[in-house]
């Protein structure tokens, strides 16, 4: 999940990014407008996180633009305006979700989920495929076992990541440039072969926990994730 | 003060009822007069025509009742009668009477008083109020001597004492009384009309004052109304003046202009506490997410060190809006009045100010060019000057381009007892409508926070500094472009 954050006050915008990156987003932060919405127009993000009062150009009117330009991404407004004409004209304004300063980090990352949940078409916390059950909310991916027994993956943040977005589109061919753009910010250093290695240790680990193989290749596209061959 | 349709009203309303008393109290004199006139005529005719009767036919008076019919003097009580005397030596004798009269009733009061004309009088035998005249002649002889022909007297009997010779001719008396009653009805007639309408006219003429006046202060009191209504979420309203009476045109326009007064004030100071939790809420948002973020997660020592550095920074900033804030509230009311001895020298504070400045926001000494006239002083404390003028500079440096080729330039010099200060620097960027809100707090061009050392107060409180101290600042662009702030400050003496 590859989040953008655009907030002047640099304190907020490093923590905020630090602490979703900790989370396990891909994470890139702008202080301004108009680099706010150029970001948003370049890259897929899931998530756009946009302060309402930034410099050259406020976050108003970067969401306007980008709702112009058909930028798909879910826009979590931050804002210290509290007043419910202020949260009508945001949300008015094509916004997804609304947080009033200084809001707790914990809501902060529920709304992001929700809103990377929905963006994906998913209303349940819960994607199963399969034996395979993940927890968006708690960020944990399970596989059933014959007798109602269960095995809890052991994922690092970003394993958990890759799984979670392949899940969400289970059976639709991701390619290794998409994988890329929602797993990895302009602060990682991405090797060619990166998705294709942690593929590789994601399918070692699904199959130490017993479960039949789920990630199959498709030549020249990519990966998908289903139950059932290829 | 009561209402002014109550006090109105109850004025016409007295007004008109004072008129129709006096009116009434008019009408009721002429019409008593008039009437009683008539009544006194009509009885003095009586007396005439009883006159016509008497002859003196030069021995004795005779009055000749013979062919008369006299039904009004009959006998009854309370009737009317006549007495008729005739002067007899020193004394008068009754020389006839009408039935009417009783004998043991004579009225010879009326003969030893013996006022002539129309007089009330008590009616003898207790018949009650009456009214009489009482009229004297000299009985004229039957053979007229003005040649009057005799055969034109209707009734002419006792002829033959026509030669009775010159014998001097005696006065006759005749007194012919009525009862007042008819009279005394018809004037209490009258006078309960008089009254009767006069009252009705009374209460109608109030009832007619207070719908008169209702209907005159309708305008007035629809005006009210929609005063009354108006609220903070209604200081838009404006009052249709050209649709008023005239007299309301000028309360209508006062209106206008204050709702359009406070309206501005409303929107400033809503600008102003919107723009202050803004700014407040931005430390407190930034010192929440830095520690809880850093506590979501085991850290280092160093990682908790870098976090304590970050916090002690967010909180220094929150601190200095705080007393920037305090500032501009004590400059906006605690001013204390200003001091007619206090003194600055200008030029030193300018220079000194400048150098602080440059020194803070550009570092190059030729960013400022201060070229103050020699021996100004204001009549302002040196803090409070140096208060005034190290905001404008700081924000000429801050928001200003300033550069060595194009510095900012301070003047000051004297001008009728003022002197002025001329802060003058490139701001390319600001236009004209931003000029009015200049000093507003929290105004900056951008909403820009990446500038992390300014919070858009400082002009704010260089102007109520400056308006405390009995001056003013002002701001307006040059012809070529450069923004120019002008501290008016009252010079010293």
């Amino acid at each position: 999940m590859r989040i953008l954050i655009v907030e002047d006050s640099g304190v907020l915008r490093d923590s905020l990014a630090q602490g979703l990156r900790e989370a396990g987003y891909a994470v890139d932060a702008v202080a301004d407008g108009k680099h706010g919405l150029i970001h948003a127009q370049t890259t897929d993000y899931d998530v756009v996180v946009l302060d309402w009062m930034l410099p050259q150009m406020d976050g108003l009117s970067v969401l306007a633009k980008m709702r112009e330009k058909r930028v798909a991404a879910a826009v979590l407004m931050l804002t210290a305006k509290d007043t419910l004409d202020d949260k009508v004209r945001g949300l008015a304004a094509g916004a997804d979700d609304y947080l009033v300063k200084p809001f707790a980090f914990k809501e902060l990352l529920a709304r992001v989920r929700a809103l990377a949940r929905r963006r994906h078409g998913q209303p349940s916390p819960i994607i199963r495929v399969g034996p395979l059950a993940l927890d968006t909310s708690a960020k944990t991916a399970r596989v059933a076992r014959g007798g109602g027994a269960e095995v809890v993956l052991d994922l690092t943040p970003r394993q958990y990541t890759l799984l979670e977005y392949l899940a969400a589109r289970a059976g639709k061919p991701a390619s290794r440039a998409e994988l890329e753009e929602h797993l990895y910010d302009e602060r990682s250093q991405v090797f060619s072969n990166a998705i294709d290695s942690a593929i590789a240790a994601l399918r070692g680990k699904l199959n130490a926990a017993g479960c039949p193989p789920l990630i199959h290749t498709r030549r020249r596209v990519g990966y998908v994730l289903q139950e059932g061959g290829a | 003060m009561t209402s002014i349709r109550r006090r109105t009203a109850t004025i016409v309303a007295v007004s008109m009822a004072s008129l129709l008393i006096i009116g009434g109290l008019v009408l009721l004199v002429v019409l008593r007069r008039a009437m009683t006139i008539q009544f006194d005529d009509a009885l003095s005719a009586r007396a005439a025509a009883l006159q016509s009767l008497t002859r003196f036919d030069g021995a004795k008076v005779e009055m000749d009742f013979s062919g008369e019919a006299m039904p009004r003097y009959a006998r009854r009580a309370n009737a009317e009668f006549f007495v008729a005397w005739v002067r007899s030596g020193e004394g008068w004798r009754v020389l006839e009477h009408s039935e009417s009269l009783r004998s043991d009733a004579w009225p010879d009061t009326m003969i030893r008083d013996g006022t002539i004309g129309v007089r009330d009088l008590a009616l003898p035998g207790g018949g009650g109020a009456g009214r009489g005249v009482l009229i004297e002649f000299v009985a004229p002889r039957d053979q007229d001597e003005e040649g009057e022909p005799r055969g034109q007297t209707p009734n002419g009997a006792t002829n033959e004492s026509a030669a009775a010779g010159p014998a001097q001719a005696p006065s006759v008396r005749i007194l012919v009384a009525t009862r007042r009653g008819p009279l005394d009805r018809t004037l209490a007639l009258v006078g309960w009309c008089i009254a009767g309408v006069g009252g009705m006219l009374a209460l109608a003429s109030i009832a007619a004052a207070r719908w008169a006046v209702s209907r005159g202060l309708a305008p007035l009191s629809d005006l009210s109304r929609r005063v009354q209504a108006l609220g903070a979420d209604t200081l838009g309203t404006r009052f249709d003046a050209a649709a008023l009476p005239a007299e309301l045109r000028p309360i209508a326009d006062q209106l206008n202009a204050l709702l359009a007064r406070l309206k501005e004030a409303f929107e400033r100071e809503k600008r102003f506490s919107a723009a202050a939790s803004h700014e407040l809420r931005t430390p407190i948002a930034e010192l929440r997410m830095l520690l809880e973020v850093a506590a979501s997660q085991p850290r280092t020592k160093e990682e908790w060190a870098r976090t304590a550095d970050t916090a002690l920074g967010v909180l220094a900033r929150a601190q200095s809006l705080c007393q920037a804030l305090l500032r501009l509230s004590r400059a906006s009311t605690d001013a204390p009045a200003p001091d007619a001895n206090a003194r600055a020298e200008v030029g030193p504070v300018l220079i000194e100010q400048a150098a602080r400045a440059v020194a803070m926001h550009a570092g190059d000494a030729r960013c400022m060019r201060v070229k103050p006239d020699a021996g100004l002083a204001v009549r302002v404390d040196r803090a409070t000057l140096a208060c005034i003028v190290g905001n404008l500079l700081d924000n000429a440096l801050r928001h200003g381009v300033a550069a060595p080729d194009a510095p900012v330039i301070v003047r000051a010099t004297g001008d009728r007892g003022r002197v002025i200060i001329e802060i003058s620097n490139h701001a390319p960027d600001l236009v004209e409508k931003d000029l009015a809100r200049l000093f507003e707090p929290f105004w900056r061009k951008d909403t820009s926070r990446t500038d992390r050392s300014g919070f858009g107060l400082g002009l704010a409180v260089a102007r109520s500094l400056s308006r405390a101290s009995g001056g003013e600042i002002r701001a307006w662009r040059k012809a070529t472009g450069a923004l120019t702030l002008e501290i008016a400050l009252p010079a010293a003496v």
